[in-house]
């Protein structure tokens, strides 16, 4: 991954605005730095896809007026990725790795601050250049915060053994609010909006129909996205216990409409342990050109998909996190959690995925203050 | 659903009109558990799971890049 002169004049330009802003005061700069790392080994049932995925993060203050915030992962994937629909008869193998690194630069005023992010992502067919800045305005005695947020991303896809190239363009914007309520009650809520314009096919998948026929995936070129995410946290004192829940509403113009719930426990146990029960709930319909095989004629120019992540399906996602707290320095965690994606649980009636997945996500963690 | 955007303003709005934390009573919001997002790298993980297995993503954030994700 090298960078281009427009990289290196994005990297620039988020180092000004770090050094730029009225240096008064510290609306939410930290104090120290704080660097983790963490692997996760994410492993699909039946033969699917099997991935490990090193990460390394910091978060350091420039100044006390500013930060910076690194993070960056080699993915190594392997397995095979279903091509139909079409109870994964059929699979593509493949073993490649997705390199990607992104860097934020937050300048903090009295009342205010802003970042700037700049995230890179490659892999052997795919490459990602996105953008992003970040505001926030402290209100209210800084018990309100407004988040505005804009992002831009550029991707480029070429298989040369297919011989098939396309670029995708997405714009997304964010609109936000945080709120503390009590001392021990915080809630957010964040409207985002994004549009992705370009070649949104997946080239490795087909459909099926029943005289062994192929189509191949084809999609509209653009999407219109909207998501709704509600956040609330709670402080039981007495039960030295925090809870979460949150909430996502999300609609596309591909006619996908879906429902995130997600809730989290967070137990302290003593000084140094706490654990943390989780449990996730997604339902969302299907895309409208999306089918599971071919059973009448379709015209050839029309969209069309059976890849299994656009169809209708339910899935559960429970969880359990333990963290321990070494020094006051070092904690290191361990999570598992289970994905599981199931036809029935479609809250609009039966599913009709044919392929709905499950996998084993596990993941050990360190996060280190200096 | 439809989401009126004057009724959703007018409710954020109303939230800001919630009573006051004071900075001494700030204690229990500034535990690490009272974050949004206690570990910073979980939903980077998590996250990119997600959006490569579902058709929905979106509402935590902007500028992260993109992936041929299968």
């Amino acid at each position: 991954m090298q960078l281009t002169p427009r990289h290196r004049l994005l990297i620039l330009a988020a180092t000004l605005v770090g050094m730029g802003i009225n240096r008064f005061g510290l609306a939410g700069a930290p104090m120290t730095t704080v660097a983790g790392f963490s692997y996760t080994q994410y492993r699909e049932a039946s033969d699917g896809i099997y991935v490990r995925s090193p990460l390394f993060w910091l978060l350091a203050p420039l100044g006390d007026a500013a930060s910076v915030e690194l993070s960056g992962t080699v993915d190594s994937l392997s397995g095979a990725s279903p091509i139909y629909d079409y109870d994964r008869m059929s699979a593509a193998s493949f073993k490649e790795h997705r390199k990607a690194a992104d860097v934020k630069v937050t300048g903090y005023g009295e009342n205010f601050d802003l970042g700037v992010k700049l995230a890179l992502s490659s892999e052997n067919d795919y490459k990602s250049t996105g953008v992003g800045i970040d505001g926030r305005l402290y209100l209210n005695n800084k018990n309100t915060v407004l988040n505005l947020g804009l992002g831009y991303a550029s991707d480029n896809f070429d298989d040369y053994p297919l011989d098939i190239h396309g670029s995708i363009h997405s714009r997304e914007v964010l609109l936000g609010i945080t709120q503390e309520l009590t001392p021990v009650d915080i809630v957010q809520s964040n409207l985002s909006y994004a549009l992705d314009n370009g070649y949104l096919d997946d080239a490795h998948k087909f459909t099926l129909n029943a005289l062994g026929f192929i189509r191949a995936d084809q999609r509209p070129e653009v999407r219109h996205k909207w998501a709704w995410l509600t956040r609330y946290n709670h402080h039981f004192a007495d039960w030295n216990a925090s809870s979460h829940l949150d909430y996502r509403y999300y609609r596309d113009s591909w006619g996908i409409a879906a429902h995130t719930v997600e809730a989290s426990w967070y137990q302290g146990i003593g000084e140094d342990w706490t654990v943390r029960p989780s449990l996730r709930f997604h339902s969302q319909s299907q895309a409208d050109f999306y089918v599971s095989e071919i059973t009448s004629p379709i015209p050839f120019d029309a969209s069309l998909s059976s890849d299994y992540r656009i169809s209708s399906f339910g899935a559960f996602t429970p969880g359990l996190k333990v963290v321990r707290k070494i020094t006051d320095n070092l904690s290191l965690s361990l999570s598992g959690e289970y994905y599981k994606q199931d036809n029935d649980w479609y809250l609009g009636g039966e599913g009709n995925s044919n392929t709905p997945m499950e996998a084993s996500i596990v993941t050990l963690g360190m996060e280190f203050v200096f | 659903m439809k989401i009126s955007p004057i009724s959703l303003g007018l409710a954020l709005l109303l939230l800001t009109g919630c009573a006051t934390v004071e900075p001494w009573e700030r204690g229990y919001l500034a535990r690490k558990d009272m974050q949004f997002d206690p570990d910073p790298m979980e939903p980077r993980v998590k996250q990119g799971i997600y959006n490569s297995k579902e058709g929905a993503a979106g509402g935590y954030g902007v500028g992260g890049g993109g992936c041929g994700c299968n």
